[in-house]
């Protein structure tokens, strides 16, 4: 009886460890990673952890106000994922390689805030609500015939902050779609 | 007048390493290369006259050292000066990255050019001060700075995709837990 | 703009120190060299007692560096490693943020662009 009480107990202990992990490991990369092989250019980032906290400890001292700016958008962090690949023609990855991250994001936590199409490009940013109303997460996807970015990011991230952060980063910007007003189409959602 | 190696050591090993590492950009040639330095200089300690000659003369040897090693183990040839594309104004808030991104396009430039730069803006020191160094034409430091910063600038200011191929400003990453 | 760029220069190439073990490394080195007789010009050097001459003093500092450098030289490459690992870290951090940040901004001007948002 004891013994099957303590596995019961080990079990139930298990089971609620690998929940906060599962919500972690919800985006599941697979199906995306191996389009790196086909790709011009791949951009792969999987942090969260120990690493995670290396990154934003070597952003730099308190002092520095870039730094200290940076560390307060990012210190609630637990994950930040992205992958972002270009290609040299149409056709070298399909929507079914898409699908099922955006099947994990019609689950009820996530909402859809952004679902904007013109012409053959898709993106859909979904923000993830906790069970106390705060925001757990955010996820980008974003699809053209020739590029396929996608930006998970688990945990609580000072968007404001983020977004008032001038300059490059030292990183050029993406190319920047521009669309013709006139041909552009509404989400068909 | 005596003089002090240990404290020549202790004055000037970060003027010596900082030298060699902005222009190199590689830690552990840059430390090697710096050692080397002291030792040349322990080995002429009889010409150094003082703590202010001992520190021009380090400067001096760990700029043509520098240079000399560049050129021993071939680095990847930098980019041309000829092909500056049209200066445009710096905008944005210096960062982080931008500081690293700078330092990397710093050590792009060509060797002349990079170690002109670099004394100019690690060391602060004058043009004339910087062509009786390497033993060029100030005029020809003059040159090498207007179209370095001129370079510097375009670069920073080119717009393209964050994505690169391997080999590219930014590699492809692949970190994980 | 210039000045914004040279003032950016200045801080991006800012000295940078050495390992912390780089001095005990430079003075071992030069102790195992010969002496160097011409480091002290001191009048009567020749009178002073053995551990009163430079290059007495020169070699015993440089071995009891020798003594300290070994364990240092360990911890440094570990310090090494580490921060080498901390650097790539926080490379991958900025790529995820500045492609994070430019792609919320792409998806606002394409809202703006198209009349249809979902609440």
């Amino acid at each position: 009886m004891k013994k099957m009480l303590r596995a019961l107990i080990s079990a139930t202990v298990v089971l609620f460890g690998l929940v906060p992990a599962l919500a972690a490991q919800d985006f599941d990369f697979k199906t995306l990673d191996k389009l790196a092989a086909s790709a011009k250019s791949a951009t792969n980032v999987t942090l969260n952890g120990f690493l995670l906290q290396l990154a934003v400890g070597a952003l730099g001292s308190d002092n520095d106000k870039d730094a200290a700016s940076l560390k307060s958008a990012v210190s609630r962090l637990k994950g930040i994922y992205v992958r972002a690949y270009e290609f040299d023609k149409t056709g070298q990855y399909s929507e079914s390689d898409v699908a099922p991250l955006r099947a994990m994001l019609k689950q009820p936590r996530w909402q859809a805030v952004v679902d904007v199409r013109e012409e053959k490009e898709w993106t859909q940013v979904y923000l993830l609500q906790t069970t106390d109303n705060k925001l757990g997460g955010l996820a980008v996807v974003s699809t053209e015939p020739t590029a396929l970015t996608v930006v998970y990011v688990d945990g609580e991230m000072n968007l404001d902050e983020l977004m008032k952060l001038t300059g490059s980063l030292g990183i050029p910007h993406l190319k920047v779609t521009k669309t013709d007003n006139s041909k552009s189409k509404k989400s068909g959602k | 007048m005596e003089i002090d190696f240990a404290s020549i050591v202790a004055k000037n090993q970060s003027m010596v390493f900082s030298l060699a590492l902005r222009f190199l950009r590689n830690r552990e040639i840059a430390e090697e290369l710096a050692q080397d330095v002291f030792l040349q200089c322990y080995r002429q300690i009889d010409k150094i006259e003082d703590a202010g000659h001992a520190c021009s003369w380090l400067r001096r040897a760990i700029c043509h050292r520098s240079i000399d090693e560049l050129r021993k183990r071939r680095f990847r040839p930098a980019i041309g000066l000829d092909d500056i594309p049209e200066p445009a104004a710096v905008g944005g808030m210096p960062d982080l990255m931008m500081r690293d991104r700078l330092r990397g396009l710093v050590s792009d430039l060509p060797e002349k050019a990079r170690m002109v730069v670099v004394l100019r803006y690690q060391e602060d020191l004058s043009p004339t001060e910087i062509g009786e160094m390497l033993e060029m034409p100030v005029s020809t430091v003059k040159s090498h700075l207007h179209r370095s910063l001129a370079l510097l600038r375009g670069r920073l200011e080119k717009r393209g995709r964050a994505r690169v191929a391997n080999g590219g400003d930014i590699p492809a990453t692949e970190v994980c837990l | 703009m210039n000045e914004n760029l040279e003032d950016v220069l200045r801080e991006s190439l800012r000295r940078e120190a050495p390992p912390a073990d780089f001095a005990a490394k430079v003075l071992a080195k030069a102790g195992a060299e010969a002496p160097r007789a011409t480091l002290s010009v001191v009048a009567g050097n020749s009178a002073k007692k053995p551990w009163q001459r430079r290059s007495f003093t020169l070699a015993l500092a440089a071995t009891l560096a020798a003594v300290a450098i070994v364990p240092a030289v360990v911890l440094d490459y570990q310090h090494k490693q580490e921060e080498a690992r901390g650097l790539k870290a926080k490379q991958d951090l900025l790529t995820a943020l500045a492609i994070t940040r430019d792609q919320l901004q792409q998806a606002r001007e394409k809202v703006r662009r198209t009349t249809r948002i979902i609440q």
